[in-house]
C-alpha cells in the first residue's frame, strides 16, 4: 500500500498587493508553486524529487510534512486525509513523518545538547517513558555512527559538519518514522564526506524500513541514490520514473536540458549544450498548458492548451510531455 | 609566467597561538590560463587569495620568500601603490557569494564606472561607454546597467560581477566559488560566458572551487590543497586519469558523475586537521589508507613527474598501484 499519496494537490501564495494594485484596482497575483500533482510514496522507496530553486519541490515537501496546507486537493496518510484527521491519527501521523533539514550549522540547538537534541521530538510527543527515550537515543547514535558516550553529552558546535548531519539523521529517525523527508541534505557537506552521508541514509532506509523522499537540484546525487525519480518545473510534475531510466533517458525537454547541464567530473567527456531557451520566470496567474512551453526549443501552440498529467499509480517511465515521443525521434542518445 | 609566489605563508594569530592556514605553498600561474584550486573547506584556499590581495585579518599575517606578478615584485610593493597600480587593473576579485557582493542601493552601472574612474583616468561618460562593453560581454543587456541589484537574479548578479573584475582589462581574475548557490542551468550558462569573455579579454583566471567537475570543464591546470598546501598539481586530464597523490584519488572517488551512475561513491575518512605544529609529516596521514610509519615523520617533497605535474607523496612511485587500490571501497574503511 502507498504510505502518503497527494491527490490532485495544488498550493498557491498570495503576492501581496502594492499600493499601485490598490490605486489601479489590480487583482493581488498568485504564485503557482504546485500545480495538480499526483504522487505516490510506496513503501520502502526512496523517491528523488529535482529541479530548479521555484520549481517547488520544498513546497511539495512541506505538504507532505503537514507544514503547508494545500490550496487544493488532499494528501493522504495511510489512506487518511491530512487535512481531517483525527488527534489520535494527526499524533501518529508527526511521529512517522519525520524531515532532515539541509543546513545542519543552523538546525540545531546550539544550547541543547546532543542527547537533548535527538530526545526532543519523543519528549514532546510523549511517545514513551524517559527511561524508554534515553536508551533509544542512544541506539539511534550508534547506529548513525556516533559513540553515544563521546557524543551524548557535547554541543553542537563541538561537532564537525559531517557529525552535525548525523545528529540531524538520528533526530529525524529516532521517532520510528514511516517516511523520511529529506531536502537538500548533502548540499553544506564537503564533498569528501558526501558519499558517507549518503550511504547512511541510504542503509537505514533498508534497516530500519521507511520511505525516503530525497529533494535535491544535484541529479547526479539522485542516480545514485533515489529508486524513482520526479522532475518538477515551476510547479507542475514533468517527468517520473525509475531513476537510472529518467537519467539515462530523458523524455520530457526539460529533463533532457537540466540533465545536460551537469558537469561531469572527466575533462575527456563533452555533455553539450542544453537545448533550452532564456530564463526561469516565476509561476504567476499561470495558465492550464505546459509551463515549460516558453522555454521549450520543441514547443506548438498546441503546448500552451495542453498538459499530460503523469499517471503515478505506476512505476512506468513517463513524461508529461505530449510530444515527447517524436522530441527526440532521431536524435541519438548519448547517455547510455 | 604571470604569477610566481614562493614559499607562501598565511597564518592567523588566535588565542597566542599561530594557526597556519596556508603552508609553504608554490603557486605559478602561467599568461592566459585558467589554474584551478580545489580542496575542502578549511584546506586554506580562501585564506590563500586573500593573502595574494592583502585582504587579511588583522590577525593574519603573510610570509614568503618572494611573489612577482607580471615581473612586478608585489611583496614588498607599499599598500598605497598596490592599490594603486595591482588591485583592479592587473587583478580583480570575485569574491565569494558574489551575488551578495553589490550595494543594493547603487545601480549596477554606477557601481561598475565607480571602479574604473577610482583606477584610471576615464571620464564618466567614457565609463559608461566602457560598462555598455563590459555588460554586453557577459551577456547582460547594456540597458540593464540602470537597474539596481534586486532587479537582477542571481545569475544576472554573477554576470554583473564577472564584468565589474574586466572592467580595467585585469591580466588575472581571481574567482572564489563562482557558480555555488546557482541553479545547474544557470549554472552552466555562466561557466560558458566565462570561457568566452577569458579568451575575448585574454586574461588568466584562477578559480577556486570545492566542486571537481567544475574545474574539469573550466580549468586548463589544477592544484589539489589539501591542510594549506598543494599536494599535487598537474593539467586538469592528468588529475583525473592519471592521479598521483592518495587524496587526489580519493577526492575523485567521492565525486558522483552523472554519466556513471553505477560507479560507487567512496567517502574519505576522518575529516582536515588543524595545522597548528611545525613538526614535518604529511598532513594526509591519519586519513591516508596508504599512509607508511615514516609519513607521519617526513614532510614528503614535491616532486616533478613528466609534463609539469608535480606531487608531494612518498610513495609516489607506486602511483598508478596505489590509484587501483584506491579505487576499492575496502581500501578506505579500515
Amino acid at each position: 500500500m502507498d504510505l502518503l499519496t497527494f491527490e490532485d494537490v495544488s498550493k498557491a501564495f498570495q503576492i501581496p498587493r502594492q499600493f499601485s494594485d490598490f490605486l489601479f484596482r489590480r487583482p493581488a497575483g498568485t504564485i503557482q508553486a504546485v500545480r495538480s500533482i499526483n504522487l505516490e510514496i510506496k513503501q520502502n522507496e526512496i523517491l528523488g524529487i529535482a529541479g530548479e530553486s521555484g520549481c517547488g519541490k520544498s513546497t511539495t515537501c512541506m505538504m507532505g510534512a503537514g507544514l503547508l496546507n494545500p490550496t487544493s486537493g488532499c494528501i493522504k496518510y495511510c489512506g487518511r486525509d491530512i487535512a481531517n484527521m483525527s488527534r489520535a491519527d494527526l499524533v501518529e501521523f508527526r511521529k512517522s513523518v519525520q524531515l532532515i533539514f539541509q543546513d545542519p550549522f543552523e538546525s540545531l540547538n546550539p544550547r541543547f545538547m546532543i542527547e537533548d537534541i535527538v530526545a526532543e521530538g519523543p519528549r514532546a510527543m510523549k511517545l514513551w517513558p524517559e527511561m524508554e527515550i534515553r536508551k533509544k537515543v542512544s541506539e539511534i547514535l550508534w547506529e548513525v555512527g556516533l559513540d553515544p558516550t563521546r557524543f551524548a553529552h557535547r554541543y553542537p558546535h563541538e561537532l564537525s559538519g559531517g557529525e552535525r548531519q548525523r545528529v540531524g539523521i538520528a533526530a529525524a529517525l529516532v521517532c520510528e518514522p514511516k517516511i523520511v523527508i529529506a531536502d537538500e541534505p548533502l548540499s553544506m557537506l564537503d564533498v569528501s564526506i558526501r558519499a558517507d552521508i549518503l550511504d547512511l541514509i541510504k542503509n537505514l532506509a533498508k534497516d530500519r524500513q521507511f520511505s525516503c523522499v530525497y529533494v535535491s537540484h544535484d541529479l547526479s546525487i539522485l542516480g545514485n541514490v533515489a529508486d524513482r525519480v520526479l522532475i518538477m518545473y515551476l510547479g507542475q510534475a514533468v517527468e517520473l520514473g525509475i531513476a537510472k531510466d529518467v537519467i539515462q533517458s530523458p523524455a520530457h525537454p526539460y529533463t533532457r536540458a537540466l540533465i545536460s547541464s551537469v558537469p561531469i567530473p572527466d575533462p575527456r567527456i563533452d555533455r553539450g549544450v542544453p537545448n533550452i531557451i532564456g530564463d526561469i520566470s516565476l509561476p504567476v496567474n499561470a495558465g492550464q498548458g505546459c509551463s515549460f512551453a516558453p522555454r521549450c526549443p520543441y514547443a506548438e501552440a498546441e503546448c500552451a492548451r495542453r498538459f499530460d498529467a503523469l499517471d503515478t499509480a505506476t512505476s512506468v517511465h513517463q513524461s508529461a510531455c505530449w510530444k515527447s515521443d517524436q522530441c527526440f525521434a532521431g536524435v541519438t542518445d548519448d547517455h547510455s | 609566467m604571470l604569477l610566481e609566489a614562493k614559499n607562501l605563508n598565511v597564518s592567523y594569530r588566535r588565542d597566542g597561538k599561530e594557526i597556519h592556514a596556508v603552508h609553504d605553498l608554490n603557486l605559478t600561474i602561467e599568461t592566459n590560463e585558467v589554474f584551478g584550486v580545489v580542496g575542502e573547506s578549511g584546506c586554506g584556499k580562501s585564506t590563500l587569495i586573500k593573502g595574494l590581495l592583502r585582504l587579511l585579518a588583522s590577525n593574519g599575517r603573510i610570509r614568503a620568500d618572494s611573489i612577482v606578478f607580471d615581473g612586478l615584485d608585489i611583496q614588498n610593493m607599499s599598500a598605497e601603490e598596490f592599490r594603486s597600480e595591482i588591485l583592479w587593473k592587473r587583478i580583480s576579485l570575485v569574491p565569494q557569494s558574489a551575488m551578495n557582493s553589490l550595494n543594493p542601493v547603487y545601480k549596477v552601472g554606477d557601481q561598475i564606472v565607480e571602479v574604473i574612474q577610482e583606477h584610471s583616468g576615464m571620464t564618466v561618460a567614457e565609463a559608461r561607454i566602457r560598462v555598455a562593453e563590459l555588460l554586453e560581454s557577459v551577456g547582460l543587456q547594456a540597458e540593464l546597467a540602470n537597474s539596481y541589484p534586486h532587479q537582477f537574479s542571481g545569475g544576472m548578479r554573477q554576470r554583473a560581477m564577472i564584468a565589474m573584475s574586466l572592467a580595467l582589462n585585469p591580466k588575472l581574475i581571481i574567482m572564489d566559488e563562482p557558480t555555488t548557490g546557482l541553479d545547474v542551468l544557470v549554472q552552466d550558462k555562466i561557466l560558458r560566458t566565462l570561457a568566452d569573455v577569458r579568451h575575448q579579454y585574454n586574461c588568466s583566471i584562477l578559480l577556486i572551487s570545492h566542486d571537481i567537475a567544475i574545474m574539469s570543464e573550466l580549468a586548463s591546470r589544477i592544484g589539489v590543497m589539501y591542510a594549506g598546501s598543494f599536494v599535487e598539481t598537474a593539467q586538469t586530464d592528468d588529475i583525473f586519469h592519471h592521479p598521483s597523490h592518495p587524496y587526489t584519488m580519493g577526492l575523485t572517488n567521492a565525486f558522483p558523475s552523472i554519466r556513471d551512475l553505477d560507479r560507487e561513491l567512496i567517502s574519505i575518512p576522518g575529516s582536515p586537521p588543524a595545522i597548528d605544529s611545525d613538526e614535518p609529516k604529511c598532513w594526509f596521514n591519519q586519513r591516508c589508507p596508504f599512509a607508511l610509519d615514516a609519513c607521519s615523520r617526513i614532510t614528503p617533497e614535491e616532486t616533478n613527474l613528466q609534463n609539469s605535474h608535480r606531487v608531494s607523496c612518498l610513495r609516489f612511485e607506486e602511483r598508478v598501484e596505489l590509484a587501483d587500490k584506491a579505487k576499492r571501497k575496502a581500501t578506505w574503511i579500515s
